[in-house]
């Protein structure tokens, strides 16, 4: 569920700036071409679309190299929240 | 980025390995890609052990035209290109990695556009980021910026300009004349670097490290007030005024302290990956130092993406969330510092 929604905000985020339709969930995002500028606004569109704030603690670039990768970071947040 | 996107882009050469986020800075990020895709090198991972911090200006807490007054130098003044090629990180480039920089300045505009051609658009020159729409100094502010030129696309008057912070762009002949003509007036020229390779004269087990581990240990424990441990602390304190003004802003050259931090870290991993003996006698203290350097070269980084999205999308609020980045960077910084004078108190 969580990698389907990161997978979505992910592509509709970076697809238009990268020139990609679909971006695979183990794709290496930063190969694909994200800058820092593109791992920012993606970090607030997700942070948007779940209604947290990344602790700063989580805010390493490794954090957000692929879809499957923020998906856990997420999922983990997630979990300590509840 | 360097996927096709439609049949003008076969003009474009891709790169296997773009110019990197974990590189020294800007420039060497550029020249090492450009390198390794002419397979001239495998990396500069043996060129740099640098960890200067100097703050310039550092009780200054002005913002001019959305950049801070103070800024942030390292042992590294890239005051302009000369100057830059004859740094100990160059020289070390040059010795440990057997690669030569050498610099071409043209003073014409159109005799520089030729020379470009003459080099099949296939170089590494400069480009005004003011005309990089990718930029967010596109029509703001004038900006230097080292880029492999990857190609040009006739049909569509395109020349393709990749670098490490706005990855692949575009440029028109009229913008790389414009280009051209701001750095003809303000430099005195438009530049192209050459790399060339040269014998190798020092292998990575002979790297001597107690001069540089002495140079960075004074520069921290200095009783200048705006290098090492008190810079630090005095950026700390300018800083969160400088938030308070609520205000969009760059930071002069912050990137540089996660670029030279990953740079370290690259460093000791090839050290270790070498049989450096200074790994052998302690391989934990190094594997240590080696992740400190990560940890240091990701604070950074982020506190500098903050920057940037905030300048770009004209949102200063986000900088807030740099305060509890910039007290982590502190900690982590003395954390180094202090593995770094237990590495020196063992060699």
């Amino acid at each position: 569920m969580t990698i389907a929604l990161i997978g979505k905000i992910v592509t509709d985020n970076l697809g238009p700036a990268l020139g990609l339709a679909h971006i695979d969930d183990s794709e290496d995002l930063f190969a694909l071409g994200m800058t820092s500028l593109h791992s920012v606004s993606l970090m607030m569109a997700i942070e948007e679309a779940f209604k947290f704030h990344f602790p700063h603690t989580a805010l390493q670039p490794d954090n957000f190299e692929s879809i499957s990768k923020i998906s856990q970071v997420v999922e983990d947040i997630l979990k300590n929240k509840e | 980025m360097n996927r096709p996107q439609n049949l003008s882009d076969s003009f474009f050469v891709p790169y296997k390995r773009p110019p990197s986020q974990d590189s020294i800075n800007c420039f060497l990020a550029t020249v090492e890609s450009y390198c390794q895709q002419k397979e001239l090198v495998e990396s500069f991972d043996l060129a740099h052990f640098e960890h200067e911090f100097h703050i310039i200006d550092g009780a200054n807490t002005e913002i001019v035209d959305g950049i801070a007054a103070l800024k942030i130098e390292s042992a590294w003044e890239c005051r302009d290109s000369v100057s830059m090629l004859s740094d100990r990180v160059i020289r070390r480039i040059r010795e440990r990695h057997g690669l030569a920089i050498s610099l071409e300045i043209i003073n014409d505009k159109v005799a520089y556009l030729r020379r470009l051609e003459e080099l099949r658009f296939d170089a590494i020159c400069i480009f005004d980021n003011y005309l990089m729409s990718e930029s967010y100094y596109y029509k703001r502010w004038h900006g230097f910026s080292v880029c492999i030129l990857n190609g040009y696309d006739p049909a569509t008057d395109r020349y393709g300009l990749l670098e490490r912070k706005h990855g692949q762009s575009f440029a028109s002949t009229e913008d790389m004349y414009q280009s051209a003509e701001h750095f003809i007036e303000t430099l005195g020229g438009s530049q192209i670097f050459h790399p060339v390779s040269v014998p190798v004269t020092t292998s990575a087990t002979e790297i001597e490290l107690s001069s540089d581990l002495e140079r960075i240990l004074e520069s921290y424990h200095s009783e200048d007030p705006g290098s090492g441990r008190k810079g630090l602390q005095l950026f700390s304190t300018t800083y969160p005024q400088l938030i308070e003004k609520n205000t969009s802003f760059l930071i002069h050259w912050s990137q540089r302290g996660y670029g030279e931090r990953y740079a370290n870290h690259r460093f000791f991993n090839a050290l270790r990956a070498a049989g450096h003996i200074a790994y052998a006698s302690n391989p934990a203290h190094w594997d240590y130092l080696s992740a400190l350097y990560k940890e240091l070269g990701d604070l950074w980084r982020s506190f500098e993406m903050f920057h940037v999205y905030s300048v770009a999308h004209s949102n200063p609020a986000i900088l807030k969330r740099n305060l509890p980045l910039l007290s982590s960077i502190i900690a982590k910084e003395h954390d180094c510092m202090v593995a770094l004078e237990k590495l020196h108190a063992s060699i």
